[in-house]
């Protein structure tokens, strides 16, 4: 049987962490840049210290990789395996949204 | 160079700055840094400390052999090291010189002894924040070894 863990963060990652492999996945960025694109997506924008305490773990998980420097700037890419976790925890995210979505309506 | 960015960074441990460390400095750089800034980067660098979150890559991370090599030439893990050794010298010397004293007194050895263990206590802390697991392990195995060595004689002769 799964712990809840694994269901809530399939792959043992946090919000942040799931932020940046969703920005990544959309193409490789550098800080910046996933700052930018993670608050287009939530309207929110991640302290620094955040998004690379995600960048550190989720590297760590060589779910993501650094990419040779560009004028002065580190990106970064997912790698096979961050596709795959990406993939895995944006379905369950998915179903547990499709369960919740209607529950959420009523009063 | 942003002074404040820099000593921002600085909060990391060494190993998480030689990777990270331009990378954010340039973003902090970039965004400029606020309160809500600086208090998101002392809570982020504050768990690299204490929670060791491996921020590198499997196989960048230090192996236990690695790592005890790497104990060896750190001083706040030599220094508890050498009073262990001390003190264990000073039990034998004490016991070669004039046997197994047992008055009601314990006397300027035991004294001394104590002193030597109680000491390793504020260097063994300043050791253990912000290592690596590995390297925390590593000390461990090594200090528990030394302090046991120390104990030996005084288990052994009962003192």
């Amino acid at each position: 049987m799964r712990s809840i863990y694994d269901v809530v963060e399939p792959g043992g990652f946090s919000d942040p962490q799931y932020l940046v492999l969703a920005s990544l996945a959309a193409g490789p960025k550098h800080g910046h840049a996933m700052l930018d694109d993670i608050e287009q997506m939530t309207g929110t924008r991640l302290g620094p210290g955040t998004l690379y305490g995600a960048i550190g773990r989720l590297e760590g998980q060589a779910l993501i990789e650094r990419l040779p420097e560009e004028e002065r700037r580190k990106p970064y890419k997912l790698t096979d395996a961050g596709v795959s976790a990406f993939a895995a925890k944006t379905a369950t995210l998915e179903r547990i949204v499709a369960a919740a979505a209607p529950r959420a309506l009523v009063r | 160079m942003n002074r404040p960015a820099h000593w921002l960074v600085r909060l990391y441990p060494k190993a998480w700055r030689e990777r990270y460390g331009d990378e954010l400095q340039d973003l902090i750089e970039t965004e400029g840094a606020g309160l809500r800034a600086h208090y998101d980067i002392v809570k982020a660098a504050l768990d690299e400390r204490l929670f060791d979150r491996s921020s590198l890559r499997a196989g960048q991370g230090t192996p236990i052999r690695g790592a005890l090599a790497l104990t060896l030439r750190t001083p706040s893990a030599i220094v508890p090291l050498i009073m262990s050794v001390v003190a264990l010298l000073l039990v034998l010397s004490t016991v070669i010189a004039f046997g197994t004293p047992r008055e009601g007194d314990e006397g300027a050895t035991a004294h001394l002894f104590q002193l030597l263990i109680v000491g390793q206590l504020p260097f063994l802390a300043w050791f253990h924040i912000g290592r690596r697991r590995a390297h925390r392990v590593a000390a461990i195995i090594l200090h528990v070894a030394a302090l046991s060595a120390a104990f030996c004689p005084v288990w052994y002769f009962g003192l």
